[in-house]
């Protein structure tokens, strides 16, 4: 390609940089304001705010949210809901997508569209509720932790839409050669649907490690419980010593003692580290994951 | 040697941060020891006789009774509650009750709990409120009605509600709750520095004064500490309408619902609702503020916070103001310093009466209407209805069982000082400890021990608070209004009230021009349609009720 040398390209191009390493920035700055906050001091933070630099560095809001045990278990929890539920999530999908997507199936439209039509409709909180506690009895279990989640309707048309656009000779060479829907769909589709795979699989991750919703509403007296939710009660803990403190009358219960506005940034960066440490080892196949969503009829 | 890519040096850079931060962050001193297992009742084991190899029946279970806590205003963790739940069970069964209690702490409080009616989940009983869930569920059948429960099994509860209490939270003449209850009324003022008062040489503020007595040192403040607001006044709630609140305790809203426009001044001398503009105090309190925003007493623009109930607050314990308007003096007279110096080393707060209730200047209408309840299930097996009544009327019984509930096990969750207070063990993180403030706990607040280092003035500010010598009571406070048929005309005037009300209550605009504007677009709003209807249904009460109205003792 003959690169153009004239002066409007050059001026776009140092333009689009400009404008394009100044979204960057923007992008970034929020996670580094987040960083130093959760590093700063917690008298400062609280007298000077928030702000990209601090004055008196401090590892006390981490220390107060990695000390104790509840941390360690929320650790131990949410990694084996998210192993196991993106694991289960992947053989699930992948299953119902591949029904989807095999052309000898009939009815696979209009199974299509009962999948589609639980995008857009459900029955509601309560009879989710009433279901997953009184019919599926799943109240205090690690189970309920990941089968609500595990079949995800947009995903399952994502991945159809990739298996549809598989070469269609190899499975039938596979067929010809005595090869069952079970040996097809994993010694050969899911072998060649690692974008999708790794792609979906990130997305259920995520999902997965930062849900509280269900630890909130399915577990009861249970001893473990996910990390988002034991941060959402130390959060929820903080702000109630502050409300008690704003309601005048209620003694401070000790707040000085709390690094209360570091722990939330803390909070942030501890949730999210793992997700962040996970992207360089699935950063190749996300750019291509990100252009299957071309769900065609 | 293969060649670092960058995708690999990302990798690494990953992981030595992460190793980084966690190495870094591992705690200097050991974790705290988890709140211990209660010690075994201490009690000489009974006798037992070698068992008949068939003619031993069957140990009794006890019976399970779950209390949904509530949320607000203390930190919860289950391991920290179910400890004190175990000793509490321990001691009931001891005693001879066989239940056992247990708590249900929902991390999503206004999502969860309605959904635990709807799933016929098994609890007995929960904190619920009239401002919270209890009219919808009370609508609903879902609450049950205790008065032939607690009249057979829990006499102490309501000996220690009071038996007045009791009877005028009951809704058409049923009771779904157990009223929780502390003081008779507040004691608005003023939380100010008193460091800086005395630093200026000021005179303190005079009850008998009211807020023109505050002017002094919010000058002081002004001309000599530059960058620090004088007085933090909010822009909702009125507060900056300080000397229109002096009386604030005797007026009377629309179901509690401040922004109408109306009130009814004082429910002793009359029950005819009026325009607040046309009361002579809020003209008076109306000029005074615009007076403290003319000579930069208060801020140009108020403070004002989406996060924060009281941002005012906020700004007093960091430093950046002098003085802020206070609902109650509690907090003045002992937690605020203590907060505030976690920030300013040598500040000290103080709080100053601005009612005159304390001096005798004025008398309050004591509140027998409580805001807070403990509510019982009405989908649940009998047994365990009684049960759960059993549980409450054996935790009135005595000091001993209401200690354990409010402050947990002691010895490790706090420590008994005599006459009648209690302190924090050392080491123990506060955050985490086990309490139970007494406006969620289901039990009176006076039955609750006070701060061991609780200065004498706060032990005499809510021992005034809490005797009913220093209140009058009234019949008319039993009247309550029907919602449904107002709902339009509450909705429109709510909407309109913040801008209207804007002017005079931050002292932006003179008062005539503040008022005037006020009145017009609280009039297009339908208040005087509101007015009337509140008035048809007050002057209906009345006349139903006059039996009750001249049998009450007052």
């Amino acid at each position: 390609m003959v690169e153009d040398r004239s002066w409007g390209s050059l001026v776009f191009r140092v333009l689009n940089r400009i404008f394009l390493g100044g979204f960057a920035l923007f992008c970034l700055l929020p996670f580094w304001v987040m960083i130093v906050a959760a590093l700063t001091d917690d008298k400062e933070l609280g007298t000077r705010g928030y702000w990209i630099w601090a004055e008196k560095w401090s590892l006390d809001a981490f220390r107060y949210v990695l000390a104790g045990r509840d941390i360690q278990v929320g650790y131990r929890t949410s990694v084996l809901v998210t192993v196991t539920g993106t694991l289960g999530a992947l053989v699930v999908m992948s299953g119902l997508a591949y029904v989807l997507a095999t052309r000898r199936f009939r009815q696979r439209r209009k199974m299509a569209f009962y999948v589609f039509f639980t995008m857009i409709f459900n029955g509601g909180m309560i009879p989710w509720f009433i279901t997953c506690r009184n019919l599926l009895r799943l109240t205090d279990t690690i189970w309920a932790l990941i089968l609500p989640m595990m079949c995800n309707a947009f995903w399952v048309l994502v991945m159809r839409g990739f298996f549809e656009r598989l070469p269609q000779e190899i499975l039938e060479s596979a067929v010809i050669d005595g090869a069952s829907d079970a040996v097809l769909l994993y010694r050969i589709v899911l072998p060649l649907s690692s974008p999708v795979l790794a792609t979906v699989g990130l997305f259920m991750a995520v999902d997965y490690w930062n849900d509280w919703f269900l630890g909130v509403m399915l577990l009861d007296f249970a001893d473990f419980r996910p990390l988002a939710v034991i941060i959402m009660s130390m959060l929820r803990s903080i702000q109630s010593i502050l409300t008690a403190l704003q309601m005048e009358g209620a003694p401070p219960l000790g707040l000085s003692q709390v690094p209360a506005y570091s722990v939330r940034m803390a909070t942030a960066a501890i949730t999210i580290g793992p997700i962040i440490l996970m992207v360089p080892f699935v950063q190749r196949y996300f750019v291509r994951g990100l252009t299957l969503g071309g769900v065609k009829g | 040697m293969e060649r670092l890519t960058r995708r690999r040096l990302l990798k690494l850079t990953a992981f030595g941060a992460g190793a980084a931060v966690l190495t870094a962050c591992r705690p200097a001193t050991p974790a705290p020891a988890p709140t211990a297992e209660p010690a075994a009742p201490t009690k000489a084991p009974a006798a037992t006789a070698v068992p008949e190899p068939t003619a031993v029946p069957a140990p009794v279970q006890p019976v399970v009774v779950t209390l949904v806590e509530s949320w607000f205003g203390v930190p919860q963790f289950q391991d920290v509650v179910d400890p004190v739940c175990k000793q509490v069970s321990a001691m009931m069964q001891d005693s001879g009750l066989n239940v056992e209690i247990r708590s249900m702490i929902l991390e999503d409080h206004e999502t969860k709990y309605p959904l635990l009616y709807s799933s016929g989940a098994d609890f007995q009983c929960a904190f619920d409120a009239p401002w919270h869930r209890m009219p919808s569920l009370r609508s609903q059948g879902a609450l049950l009605a205790l008065d032939d429960l607690f009249a057979e099994h829990g006499q102490k509860v309501i000996e220690g509600v009071t038996q007045k209490i009791w009877d005028f939270n009951k809704y058409e003449g049923v009771s779904y709750g157990i009223p929780i209850g502390y003081i008779y009324n507040e004691c608005p003022g003023v939380v100010l520095r008193q460091d800086l008062l005395e630093k200026y040489g000021v005179q303190p503020p005079d009850p008998n004064v009211g807020w023109a007595s505050v002017k002094p040192f919010l000058e002081a403040i002004r001309d000599n500490e530059p960058g620090m607001i004088p007085l933090a006044t909010r822009a909702y709630k009125g507060d900056c309408m300080a000397d229109f609140n002096q009386w604030q305790q005797t007026r009377t809203h629309p179901a509690g619902n401040e922004n109408t426009g109306i009130v009814i001044p004082d429910l002793r001398k009359g029950q005819k609702w009026v325009n607040i503009e046309d009361i002579e105090a809020f003209k008076l309190g109306g000029q005074l503020l615009r007076e403290f925003w003319e000579e930069h007493l208060v801020p140009e623009v108020p403070i004002s916070s989406d996060t924060s109930i009281s941002p005012g607050r906020d700004y007093f314990f960091q430093g950046k103001a002098a003085a802020v308007v206070a609902n109650g003096m509690g907090g003045g007279l002992y937690g605020d310093t203590k907060a505030l110096q976690a920030v300013v080393p040598n500040g000290r707060a103080w709080a100053y009466d601005m009612q005159g209730y304390t001096t005798g200047k004025r008398r309050g209408i004591g509140a027998l209407k409580q805001w807070n309840f403990i509510v019982f299930h009405g989908n649940t097996p009998r047994e365990k209805q009684i049960a759960a009544v059993q549980f409450w009327n054996w935790l009135y019984s005595g000091q001993e069982q209401i200690d354990l509930w409010f402050f947990g096990i002691e010895g490790t969750n706090w420590i008994k000082t005599e006459p009648f207070g209690y302190k924090d063990p050392e080491g123990v993180d506060p955050a985490r400890n086990y309490r139970k403030e007494w406006y969620v706990s289901g039990v009176q607040g006076r039955f609750r021990r006070v701060p061991a280092d609780a200065p004498k003035e706060y032990l005499e500010h809510y021992e005034f608070l809490t005797n009913e010598r220093n209140w009058d009571f009234t019949p008319y406070a039993a009247f309550e209004l029907d919602i449904k048929p107002i709902e339009t005309e509450l909705a429109s005037v709510n909407a309109a009230y913040d801008e209207a009300a804007y002017g005079w209550r931050t002292g932006t605009m003179p008062m005539e021009e503040s008022t005037a504007r006020f009145k017009q677009m609280m009039d297009a709003a339908g208040r005087p349609s509101l007015l009337e209807k509140c008035q048809q249904q007050i002057d209906a009460w009345i006349a139903a009720n006059q039996d009750y109205i001249k049998s009450f003792g007052g």
